[in-house]
């Protein structure tokens, strides 16, 4: 069963409040209000000393116990939301792997599930190494990227984005932390060749979510009160609030201070908001919790996985 | 898993969603951002092709709607001119069975090769491998670009019988070690496919003097050329093996086609 | 359905309705009148974010805040479904 062995996540110190990011986006007052009100954004961090690399190498270089086990890491899995993010052949995920002393490891990105795409690397990790034979192999998932252009600072009526990283080592036969389900359902049609569809994608927003938090909670053979803890992606306040409502769950189980604290974080947020669960011991081991995303910008990716701690 | 259709095509003239003022616009501002931190100035005219239409047009001519599909793997190396799309969503509902779909790329030309690995242990009823490359840069470069915006779909599917496809895959392989590591490679895999035909690509065959009868894929197709060879097979057997010197990725795969 | 708030603030209510349809016809761009019986998205063309606009709105005119956390948008679907929940979840500031 796939497993997160160890975590290590990084987010940069600098933070910028969401007022001052109204001039250079082309944000009204209104906007910023809205924001503030029912997204319940704050902050948002940036590392402005950092590229695409080094944001990598920051959380990998915090991932203690990858120290000694470089040899056990067969694959290198980039989760990214933006497809591109450098120019062609620039390769800062080769870069970081040879730094590491990893160039022995198969390495590659997965993208365009937008920022579902971190949960999918997690996936993709147990599937290769489950078919893998050596079974000490163990695979690197990574997350992190800059927020660019604005089309990675600014998710319209919806969020902005934040720069932080995340290095999460998994096996395939952990003890602890463990996969039990992942459902994934993508909704193609609001790709922006079909014009803006942008309400109709509001008004299916939260059902969608719903649906597949509750398939992943039924495949984990589990009900929706054995869920400890929800880490969501770091959006959006009220849309969780609202979704609790929607399924029945106690919204006091949603970590949602990292909204405030830290922005959306691209595909790092589930990782962000699984190290805050830790230091604030709100897991016990046993208990079973949800990382949900919706990877959505034009084309929309929902995914759910259950874990049990 | 099994090659049961595929699908190739070159295409020309850059991509329809070009056209629209608002996207070039956008489109424009993006390669502007992504390039100005390695002080590449844009190209003038911004022209090329567009993932979403090249890869459509191959899923309608490679699936029908009979067979739904569960899982789709878009791999590219260079990308196109629609940056921030998430194209593989958007063909996840353009293929027959609304399959989980995503891009694989960062990876040269052994992204293909770990498409099919991972369709492999997906262990998916049927699964889709959509390898494309477009020629244009709208940035200054000194990269080589491909020759022709060219697209390979290919249809595997999984069922019972002995042959199967299999993938090998070495990272951070020195030119010189090529030789010794593709002989061994060639070797296993043929194994269990006798009277196999062997495609190997240019960038492969460059490193390697001793290698054995082949068909050589075309120079200058480096993402898809091994596996523009591969659509053509109809039956038998098909080992393909490809070289990516930058990244030092040396892959083979030996796909039955049914 | 949302259950009624018992001794709902008529008064209150009044002066949602209001203020919703004077900021409603601003939003909308509308110079007919707006009655309690119409679909806001259907009707009135109101999309999800300026639907946000307008309860921001609303509470800035009445200094009041509203319980957006309890909002079911599918049940608020007419200008008097969505006053009736304002008055009824919302307190001064």
């Amino acid at each position: 069963m796939t497993a997160l062995d160890a975590m290590s996540v990084y987010t940069p110190a600098f933070r910028v409040p969401i007022e001052d990011l109204a001039d250079p986006l082309g944000l009204t007052g209104m906007q910023v209000r809205l924001f503030r009100r029912f997204h319940g954004l704050d902050q948002v961090r940036f590392d402005p000393d950092r590229s695409p690399a080094e944001l990598l190498r920051a959380a990998a270089e915090g991932l203690a116990e990858l120290r000694g086990q470089e040899h056990r890491v067969r694959y290198v899995i980039h989760g990214r939301a933006m497809p591109v993010v450098v120019p062609y052949p620039h390769n800062p995920l080769h870069d970081v792997c040879r730094q590491l002393g990893l160039a022995h490891a198969l390495a590659f990105t997965v993208t365009q599930q937008s920022c579902a795409s971190g949960l999918l690397a997690v996936e993709l990790a147990g599937r290769l190494l489950a078919g893998d034979q050596d079974d000490d192999a163990l695979a690197l998932v990574l997350t992190g990227e800059k927020a660019f252009t604005r089309h990675a600072r600014l998710l319209p009526g919806t969020s902005l984005f934040a720069e932080g990283a995340s290095a999460c080592l998994v096996s395939a036969n952990g003890k602890r932390d463990r996969m039990l389900s992942f459902v994934c359902a993508q909704r193609g049609e609001f790709d922006g060749e079909f014009g803006d569809r942008e309400d109709e994608f509001q008004r299916q927003y939260r059902p969608s979510l719903a649906e597949v938090i509750n398939r992943a909670v039924a495949d984990a053979g589990l009900a929706l009160d054995d869920i400890r803890l929800v880490l969501p992606h770091n959006v959006n306040v009220v849309t969780w609030q609202r979704l609790c409502s929607l399924i029945g769950f106690p919204v006091q189980r949603v970590l949602l201070s990292n909204v405030p604290d830290n922005g959306h974080m691209f595909c790092t947020d589930a990782f962000a908001n699984y190290r805050t669960a830790r230091e604030r011991d709100l897991l016990r081991e046993g208990d079973h919790y949800l990382v949900a995303t919706v990877g959505a910008g034009a084309g929309a990716t929902f995914s759910a996985m259950v874990f049990q701690h | 898993m099994r090659l049961v259709r595929a699908g190739r095509r070159a295409f020309t003239g850059n991509a329809d969603v070009l056209a629209d003022d608002e996207h070039r616009a956008q489109v424009t501002d993006y390669f502007a951002d992504l390039a100005r931190p390695f002080g590449l100035a844009p190209v003038a005219g911004l022209s090329g092709h567009s993932y979403g239409e090249m890869a459509g047009a191959l899923v309608a001519e490679v699936v029908p709607a009979t067979e739904p599909v569960d899982l789709l793997v878009l791999a590219f190396s260079i990308h196109d001119v629609w940056p921030g799309r998430a194209t593989a969503t958007y063909l996840s509902h353009l293929c027959p069975g609304t399959p989980m779909s995503f891009a694989l790329c960062d990876q040269g030309s052994a992204s293909p090769f770990t498409g099919l690995r991972v369709m492999r242990d997906y262990g998916v009823r049927r699964a889709l491998l959509v390898v494309v490359e477009q020629a244009s840069l709208p940035y200054e470069s000194t990269a080589a670009t491909p020759l022709e915006h060219r697209g390979v779909a290919m249809l595997y599917e999984d069922g019972t019988g002995s042959r199967v496809t299999d993938v090998r895959q070495y990272p951070d392989v020195a030119p010189e070690a090529v030789p010794g590591s593709a002989l061994l490679a060639v070797a296993e895999l043929s194994a269990g496919h006798p009277g196999v035909r062997v495609v190997l690509s240019d960038s492969l065959a460059a490193v390697w003097p001793d290698r054995p009868d082949h068909t050589r894929a075309q120079a200058g197709q480096p993402t898809t050329g091994v596996w523009w060879h591969l659509a053509e097979a109809q039956e038998g057997s098909v080992l393909v093996g490809d070289y990516d010197p930058e990244l030092r990725y040396l892959c083979f795969a030996v796909v039955a086609a049914s | 359905m949302t259950a009624p708030d018992a001794q709902l603030d008529i008064a209150l209510r009044d002066r949602v309705v209001q203020a919703m349809t004077t900021v409603l016809k601003r939003l909308v761009e509308r110079e007919e009148p707006i009655t309690e019986d119409m679909h806001m998205a259907d009707e009135l063309g109101v999309s999800s974010s300026l639907g946000l606009e307008l309860l921001l709105e609303v509470e800035d005119q009445l200094g009041i805040q509203i319980d957006v956390e309890r909002m079911r948008p599918d049940e608020l679907l007419t200008v008097g479904e969505l006053a009736t929940f304002i008055a009824g979840h919302s307190r001064p500031w």
